[in-house]
């Protein structure tokens, strides 16, 4: 995946990885929600980029997920995690034999 | 802001956009046919303006929320948290024992408290609210001006234009900015809440 591919931020003008790392972690928006004492609602808008959280809730998100802030929230578009794990060019052949697959079909 | 709205023990699923905004219209559609009827009925007397007033009141209180801690309504108390805070302070103080008797919602954190983008929500409809209710009452305070400044200056020669008119309008600007102090804010925030999603 390009990273210029990357869907552009809501009104917040913030890439964020709340749902990668939700979805990760197999915890559902209200669990989040609950963690974070805030609506689940609240989450659905900082997942779309649609609010920007204050420092507070950043923070708290940074540590609920054990990861810094950074890798979480970003102004420029964030590489996907596994091309950030994997290093670029393994995420590109994994992405080229993605495309292989399906052209394939 | 809830996703559902209680009305006489029946719940209506509001969490789609387009009802609210049917709501917001139908209620405002209801306070111009009010204000149209209270023309008709008395000018905006005593009468008409009372029955206008208790109406808003109600829709309010009722049906929009906000003002008021009772907690019915669409939006969440709007000092909400304030009031929670001084509850959760000092829970055996006279004050905290008379809001568990008064305030049904109290005790619920999720239902009587906003969050932050609420909170920030919230202070963004009062200021559009603010601007939009200072037209009103500016507009009242200019029609006022003009009968009592203005033209007597433009009519010198004695002619004589009903002021009783002008008074009835300034009072019916008046009951308007009334009528939006109590409902402008809630309307604004119904209005542009998208859609509400489900938790998953």
């Amino acid at each position: 995946m390009n990273t210029t591919d990357q869907k552009a931020p809501g009104e917040s003008g913030l890439y964020n990885r709340i749902a990668v790392l939700r979805a990760e972690r197999e915890i559902s928006r209200q669990e989040l929600a609950d963690a974070m004492d805030v609506n689940y609602q609240t989450i659905g808008f900082l997942e779309r980029g649609d609010y920007s959280p204050s420092l507070k809730l950043a923070l708290s998100l940074a540590e609920y997920f054990a990861l810094p802030v950074e890798a979480i929230f970003s102004k420029r578009p964030l590489q996907p995690l596994s091309q950030q794990v994997y290093g670029t060019g393994r995420a590109r052949a994994s992405h080229k034999f993605e495309t292989e697959a399906e052209e394939s079909k | 802001m809830r996703s559902e709205l209680v009305l006489f023990g029946k719940r209506i699923n509001m969490a789609s956009q387009t009802r609210r905004r049917r709501l917001v219209t139908l209620i405002y559609a209801g306070f111009a046919f009010l204000m149209a009827a209270g023309w008709f009925l008395d000018r905006w007397q005593i009468v008409s303006s009372t029955l206008i007033l208790f109406s808003a009141s109600y829709v309010s209180r009722l049906v929009l929320g906000g003002y008021g801690t009772e907690g019915r309504g669409m939006v969440k108390p709007f000092l909400g948290n304030e009031v929670r805070a001084r509850y959760t302070k000092n829970p055996n103080s006279y004050w905290s024992r008379l809001c568990r008797l008064t305030i049904p919602n109290v005790a619920d954190e999720r239902e009587f408290c906003s969050d932050e983008r609420e909170m920030r929500r919230r202070d963004g409809a009062h200021e559009v609210a603010y601007r939009r209710l200072g037209m009103v009452v500016i507009t009242a305070f200019l029609v006022a001006y003009f009968k009592n400044a203005a033209l007597p200056l433009l009519l010198k020669d004695g002619t004589v234009l009903p002021s009783v008119f002008f008074d009835q309008l300034i009072y019916g600007l008046l009951i308007v900015a009334f009528i939006l102090f109590l409902s402008l804010p809630q309307a604004i925030l119904l209005w542009t809440e998208p859609d509400m999603e489900e938790p998953q």
